[in-house]
């Protein structure tokens, strides 16, 4: 390939007036900055500090401008890819973000709302100071206020409300969590039921029926090794953790996998499949359950599999106590069960050819154990009784025995690390019915939507209401109703939206308070993408660049623009200021755990949990580098690369009883 | 699942929707509506600061296959008013192959707004709207304008060539609790109408009234609390930030 590029015939023109400068690609004067010759898509780890590009907006002047690059951790989606942020030497700016291919989920690759991020830290209406209501709550009236008032008047609330044992008054709602396990931490030390999510506008319907087969609420594909793939939804271009896994799928079709899609559009995803299936709404459980009627009548089901690890025979004694409990009477059972379930039927009721359902199905039963499936919000959030579509695709899984093995499902927890944090308090005294309300006790989880209907009924009030990126006036059903709980003082005492940006909610508030961005924070994360095991880190990206400068930081807001704070310094501050005598015992979860007596920094907590990262102190080392600097600088660490099979492991009688208790 | 007083789904079966075809009816213009698809390259509710995103993906129109739109008369880019239960939004309709005749879909994200009294922000994708209580409980939402080019210290707001802004359709949704998961069941049967005069695109009206019977109707389908001795939920389920055991058992 040449590195020449031809000039056109403007830029020749342009050149010989003198419109623009010498462009010399002809002559090959322009010089090549990084190693011609072997194309590589990224900067090697040994040249971060020190990186060197053409200015891309003086292109033609051949502007020199030197990087230092930081890996940090992408916010705009659940998958948390790895990013690699261009720091001017220079001027101290964040040019622009791309992919850590050292990330071992995203591999380097990233989707378009990765490099955005940069839009989101220039944007120029974000928000940089603190605001506080002026006038009738969502009047659309602000002033100004300092961090120190704002800790203060909420922290007195809160302070108040847990010492007239109000604890259930006080309730953080958020929209894309993040810092695993951080807030569980912080308002446990609180002592509140206090945790509200969006979990039940998203995936309650899948996790219902996946927790009802093993106690795993979600499952992890392994596309990777797949031999049949069975996607319900656009998972390609919009699924849950679609970036990590795409990349996956697309190897796995273009080793010969085969691919069948449940979507009612032709959407990126339907047009990548072998088989689109454009199933009526809701109908998806009769299809599922022809197929697996299909699979019992022609033989293709598992049978060691099924005899191990299926209580058949407690079914048969419930259900049938008539007939002699053997195997092969629970797979003639089973039959009967479904026998309603052919494939005209699945036809009648999804428009999905009986051909197609035939073809599918019998492409499942030979894949086997290396069945992979995914179904997430899609057919099973849409739905009434949405959940019995997740249980059904499991049902498949079950049949051909691919949970757990290599190519099939397995379940998520498997693949997801738990850090190990300082000083854990122990669990709330608390049990706050406003999220777990008596009428669904099998709800996966709180019943987050329905908390203004909940506030109108009198079912309790709020007195301190956090919302986190969060933003249900808008992304909630039924905003209205939200709009007119929220504008309610006697309903919500106290609203702080934590938030970079106005929306919709933000509007409704009491304090507006500005969070930073992906790369204005810190964070980790450890998500099911693929077979292995990983843990990566969300960095305050200038924090970082001023630590490698030798300027000591005690606060990221320091780096920040303007007065934008992050959550853990937040939460860290706001806890200290509730107990400001250490009488409520909220300040003991955050002392140091390396200077006892002091308040805990950041750089503390994330040290303490990489430390415990089984495999990183020992990486780590390695580099010369302690884990929190690993991290610092690779941002993400693979301790495991393919965690399989646990099913089959036999456990120690330590294990055993560990488990049970 | 027998435990909890839903015997008739011990096992794996197939639950008809609440928006089987059964209770639609095609000829009076009935569909269900899917209201839920992502766009690869939009954030749920927070990328209205991002302008390359806003740039790529800009407007939210009704998907409806060629067959219902002939059936209907409706061309490309007719304006429709969506009645749902608890209101109406107005919608561009995209007349397309590329859906499932007899459903209609449109993906969220877009129809951001903010009212002329909040503070300037997310230009690259606000609509300027009012919101107006007709009287206690009824509430309308009118486009005043859509995203406009404007100046700003980001030359780039200049350069905004997008106009159309969507339209906020889940706040015309009413609540739809499954009584087993708890889930929203998001899909709508919604009924389509050509939009009436002094419609503008992105208008809608809400009944909060009838939103809070929706969701007494839902309500009415649970099967509470206590399970087996006096359980507010399995043990074995997982529930974020756990409660000390007494706490699990309804007094
Ligand atoms: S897929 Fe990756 S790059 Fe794209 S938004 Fe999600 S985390 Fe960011």
């Amino acid at each position: 390939m040449s590195l020449k590029p031809k000039l056109g015939l403007i830029e020749k023109f342009a050149e010989g007036i003198g419109l623009i400068p010498k462009l010399n690609f002809e002559d090959g004067k322009i010089e090549p900055m990084n190693d011609p010759g072997d194309l590589s898509n990224y900067p090697p780890p040994e040249k971060w500090d020190d990186w060197v590009e053409y200015e891309p907006t003086k292109w033609s002047r051949k502007i020199k401008r030197h990087y230092t690059i930081v890996p940090t951790s992408c916010f705009n989606c659940e998958s948390g890819c790895g990013l690699l942020s261009y720091v001017d030497k220079e001027t101290g700016e964040v040019r622009k973000f791309e992919g850590n291919p050292y990330h071992p989920a995203s591999r380097g690759r990233i989707c378009a709302k990765g490099p955005a991020t940069i839009n989101q830290i220039k944007d120029p209406d974000r928000i940089l100071h603190p605001m506080r209501r002026v006038g009738k709550r969502g009047a659309g009236k602000w002033e100004r206020v300092s961090w120190d008032v704002v800790l203060d008047e909420i922290a007195a609330k809160i302070r108040k409300a847990i010492k007239e044992e109000r604890n259930n008054e006080i309730t953080y709602h958020v929209g894309r969590p993040g810092h695993e396990g951080f807030m569980d931490r912080v308002l446990q030390a609180w002592g509140v039921d206090g945790h509200n999510s969006h979990t039940n506008v998203c995936s309650a319907g899948a996790r219902t029926g996946f927790a009802l087969w093993d106690g795993f609420d979600r499952k992890m594909p392994d596309f990777a090794n797949a031999e049949f793939i069975l996607m319900i939804s656009a998972h390609l271009e919009s699924g849950h953790y679609f970036n990590p896994h795409a990349q996956r799928i697309i190897e796995s079709k273009n080793s010969g996998t085969k691919i069948a899609v449940m979507d009612i559009r032709l959407s990126n995803t339907a047009s990548r499949a072998d088989h689109w299936m454009a199933t009526y709404p809701g109908t998806e459980a009769a299809v599922l359950l022809a197929m697996a009627k299909i699979i019992l009548d022609e033989g293709l089901y598992n049978e060691a599999y099924l005899r191990n690890w299926i209580n058949w025979a407690a079914w048969l004694e419930a259900d049938h106590p008539k007939t002699e409990i053997s195997f092969e009477n629970f797979i003639l059972k089973l039959k009967e069960e479904y026998a309603e379930y052919t494939p005209e039927f699945a036809e009648q009721e999804s428009g999905v050819t009986t051909q197609a359902v035939v073809d599918v199905a019998r492409q499942i039963g030979r894949a086997g154990s290396r069945f992979s499936s995914i179904n997430w919000r899609s057919a099973s959030s849409g739905n009434l009784g949405g959940w019995q579509i997740a249980r059904c695709l499991q049902f498949l899984n079950v049949l051909t025995g691919s949970l757990g093995t290599k190519g099939g499902s397995l379940p998520s927890s498997w693949n997801k690390y738990s850090p190990k944090m300082p000083n854990p308090p122990p669990p709330q005294k608390y049990w706050n019915e406003l999220h777990f309300p008596k009428e669904y006790p099998l709800a996966h989880f709180e019943m987050s939507f329905l908390l203004p209907h909940f506030l109108k009924e009198g079912r309790g009030k709020i007195d301190v209401y956090f919302t986190r990126v969060f933003n249900p006036v808008w992304t909630f059903p039924d905003g209205f109703s939200w709009i007119e709980a929220l504008r309610d003082t006697e309903k919500i005492g106290l609203h702080a939206a934590l938030t970079p940006t106005w929306n919709e909610t933000a509007y409704f508030a009491d304090y507006v308070l500005p969070m930073g961005h992906a790369s204005e924070r810190h964070d980790i994360i450890s998500y099911e993408t693929h077979a292995g095991k990983w843990i990566a880190f969300r960095q305050p990206v200038l924090r970082e660049v001023a630590r490698r400068n030798g300027k000591a930081v005690k606060y990221t807001y320091e780096t920040n623009p303007g007065e934008v704070w992050e959550e853990d310094e937040f939460w860290i501050e706001l806890s200290w200021r509730i107990d400001p005598d250490g009488s409520l015992g909220i300040r003991d979860y955050f002392i140091s755990p390396y200077r006892p007596g002091e308040k805990m920094t950041v750089d503390e907590y994330y040290q303490y949990i990489f430390e415990r990262v089984p495999g990183l102190p020992e990486a780590a080392e390695k580099e010369g580098l302690t884990p929190l600097d690993y991290m610092r600088r690779f941002g993400a660490f693979e301790m495991e690369k393919e965690v399989l099979e646990l099913h089959n492991k036999v456990l120690t009688e330590q294990q055993l009883y560990e488990s049970l208790s | 699942m027998v435990d909890w007083k839903w015997p008739e789904h011990r096992l794996p079966g197939y639950i008809k929707s609440h928006i089987h075809t059964d209770g639609i009816e095609s000829e009076k213009g009935e569909f269900p509506l899917v209201p839920t698809f992502r766009l690869p390259t939009l954030i749920h509710s927070r990328s209205g600061n991002a302008k390359w995103l806003a740039e790529i993906s800009n407007r939210n129109p009704l998907w409806m296959h060629t067959s219902d739109a002939d059936r209907l008369g409706f061309k490309n880019d007719d304006l429709l008013r969506v009645n749902t239960e608890i209101g109406y939004f107005i919608v561009k309709v995209w007349v397309t192959e590329s859906m499932r005749p007899g459903v209609v879909a449109c993906s969220h994200h877009i129809g951001r707004w903010r009212r002329p009294q909040d503070p300037v922000a997310n230009r690259w994708a606000t609509n300027s709207v009012e919101i107006l209580e007709i009287e206690s409980g009824k509430w309308k939402m009118n486009v005043l304008d859509g995203i406009q080019a404007t100046e700003g210290e980001d030359s780039d707001l200049s350069r905004i060539f997008w106009r159309d802004g969507g339209v906020h359709q889940n706040i015309t949704h009413a609540v739809h609790p499954d009584p087993i998961s708890g889930m929203h069941c998001w899909h709508q049967k919604v009924r389509l109408e050509k939009a009436h005069p002094g419609d503008r695109h992105g208008d809608l009206f809400v009944d909060t009234e009838q939103s809070f019977q929706v969701y007494k109707d839902w309500l009415a389908n649970s099967r509470p609390a206590p399970g087996p001795d006096g359980l507010r939920r399995p043990l074995w389920f997982k529930r974020p930030l756990k409660p000390v055991m007494e706490k699990f058992y309804l007094k």
